[in-house]
């Protein structure tokens, strides 16, 4: 049975987006004033390599503990 | 508990409770063997202000309905397949009033009573007494049906054992279950269901009557009910500096290398705190015994770290006590020795998989790093550097999803960083490290002065970043597109986003 109110939908794939690039966003977000040409894409990227390696084995650390402690969580009885 | 004309009057009894006598009395009506959890119950009540006390006399409650089912009714000797539930309001109520009540009624919770000498206190919800509502941090707003009318109350979730069919554990575990039933929509699982559907096979013994359950059974149980559980083992706690700045890990007494943690190990508190934060019951296990922690309160003490007293609710001693000390945890009326505890278990939702405690480690690197690299181009980022040194900078972190954290950014956060917030891409789930000034914390002042946020959904081995903010300036990321920075805001000190105080 044919709806009586849904138009045929055409496929938009390849098609160019309707809206003009210059409509995206840029009502919704502010442009952001420049800190003298600091950018930063990744907080992470601001440590050194040997901060990022610390940080890598910490967290390293952390995960391989908690999994240690969980297979030691052991058969104590709560009653 | 005398059942005799167990459902009369009908459809209820009202009693005005205005003397001793009047309490001693109704205690007296519904004492068990453990009277501690009744008796604590009315504490509570009357500490709230409690006048009158309304009893239904035939309520079908579904976590007795469902003990009946399961175990009273194969029992030889008869019991009542109905509860009762006892209203408390502050206002003094007449009996013409029940049908209408007044505006001013003063509403502060229900329990509910099992016809059993053995468990008498069923499922409560009673709001915190006065001087603790603050430091209660896992309250939830139940609704309540009575005669016809609606009625709210807010506080935490209590049930006793009935030491047949439940026992400590599953009293533990179901207020941890309803509780999230009542914060997050979960199925609602009647409390014969905790018995019912524990693994025998990682138990011991018959599973009727139930002698209580072990760490696994509790942990699969749980999972099974949708609320899988992080889980602590006390003697193996996380031994990660967590803050790179803050001073060595906590170590036994000097020559008592064996000593249990449970008796010195000071990290024990920071783990259940990040949680009590997120609004997260902590379900505690000691040798033999559960109970479930629902909040803390801070005290500054001069010259020493902050004093935590946590809130507990215990199924054999009633809701809403005080844990004097963690690390020396006496029962004060029966000497009754809870230390040291031995696991810790929160039940979580599904999606929050990150840990809190890589999450708090990656917020505090970054944010000091971020600070470092900003001081000459943003003046105000220096203050953290500064508090950093002077030992005077915290970290308070929580869970909350998404759009609760973006609702609440009204608590003196700078306009432009609120809308960048607001308008970001989160988890459902995200982690907040919060950098704290001690200083204006202890003075009850706002203290936060900026927060790394994590996508929930991310991996302990590489917590995704949503958002960094330090004094002055904030990056945020996008999904698509390079990140919103740099972000400018004010540098005030704003309110922390975690629930109850700092």
């Amino acid at each position: 049975m044919k709806g009586i109110c849904s138009p045929p939908i055409e496929p938009d794939i390849g098609k160019e987006p309707r809206m003009e690039q210059s409509e995206k966003g840029k009502d919704v977000l502010p442009e952001l004033t420049d800190l003298q040409g600091l950018t930063v894409t990744d907080p992470l990227d601001l440590l050194d390599a040997e901060e990022r390696a610390t940080v890598r084995e910490e967290l390293d650390r952390l995960a391989h503990e908690r999994r240690e402690a969980e297979a030691a969580s052991g058969t104590l009885r709560l009653g | 508990v005398d059942t005799t004309s167990w459902e009369e009057p009908e459809p209820a009894e009202l009693r005005l409770l205005a003397t001793d006598a009047d309490w001693a009395g109704l205690a007296a009506r519904y004492q068990g063997h453990n009277p501690r959890p009744l008796k604590r119950c009315l504490e509570v009540a009357r500490a709230g202000g409690a006048t009158t006390v309304v009893i239904e006399t035939r309520y079908i409650d579904l976590d007795y309905r469902s003990e009946y089912s399961a175990f009273y009714a194969g029992a030889f000797r008869s019991a009542p397949d109905s509860a009762h539930r006892l209203h408390f309001f502050r206002a003094p109520l007449t009996a013409d009033q029940l049908w209408r009540l007044p505006d001013d009624h003063g509403y502060l919770g229900y329990m509910i009573i099992r016809p059993s000498d053995l468990g008498p206190v069923g499922r409560t919800v009673l709001q915190a007494p006065p001087g603790m509502a603050d430091a209660v941090r896992t309250t939830v707003r139940d609704q309540v049906c009575f005669f016809g009318q609606h009625l709210v109350v807010e506080g935490v979730p209590f049930m006793q054992q009935d030491s047949q069919l439940g026992r400590c554990a599953h009293a533990a575990a179901w207020m941890c279950h309803y509780t999230a039933h009542r914060r997050d929509g979960l199925a609602r699982r009647p409390m014969a269901d905790f018995s019912l559907s524990a693994n025998p096979g990682l138990g011991y013994g018959r599973p009727l009557p139930s002698q209580g359950l072990t760490v696994q059974q509790l942990l699969e149980l749980l999972r099974t009910f949708d609320l899988p559980a992080s889980f602590y083992n006390v003697r193996q706690l996380p031994t990660s500096r967590l803050a790179p700045w803050a001073g060595p890990a906590p170590q036994p007494p000097s020559g008592q290398n064996e000593m249990h943690p449970g008796l010195w190990d000071t990290r024990l508190i920071g783990t259940c705190c990040r949680y009590l934060n997120s609004g997260f019951p902590v379900l505690v296990a000691t040798g033999d015994h559960a109970f479930v922690l629902c909040g803390y309160r801070r005290e500054p003490r001069d010259g020493k770290r902050d004093w935590i007293t946590f809130i507990r609710h215990d199924d054999q001693r009633g809701p809403y006590l005080a844990v004097g000390n963690v690390l020396d945890d006496v029962d004060p009326d029966s000497g009754y020795q809870y230390s040291p505890w031995e696991c810790l278990i929160v039940p979580l939702p599904t999606k929050l998989w990150l840990p809190p405690e890589p999450a708090e480690y990656v917020g505090a690197v970054l944010m000091r790093r971020l600070a470092q690299a900003l001081q000459s181009q943003v003046p105000e980022a220096e203050s953290l550097l500064k508090l950093i040194e002077g030992g005077r900078l915290a970290l308070r972190t929580y869970a909350a999803p998404a759009n609760t954290f973006k609702a609440s950014l009204e608590r003196g956060i700078d306009e432009q960083l609120l809308r960048e917030y607001r308008l970001a891409r989160f988890s459902h789930y995200v982690w907040v490290v919060e950098a704290v000034d001690r200083d204006q914390r202890k003075d009850g002042l706002p203290c936060v002065i900026g927060e790394a946020i994590f996508d929930a959904t991310s991996s302990q081995n590489e917590p995704n970043l949503l958002a960094l903010h330090i004094p002055g300036a904030a990056w945020v990321h996008r999904t698509t597109g390079p990140p919103r920075f740099p972000i400018r805001s004010a540098p005030d000190p704003y309110q922390s986003g975690g629930i109850g105080p700092p």
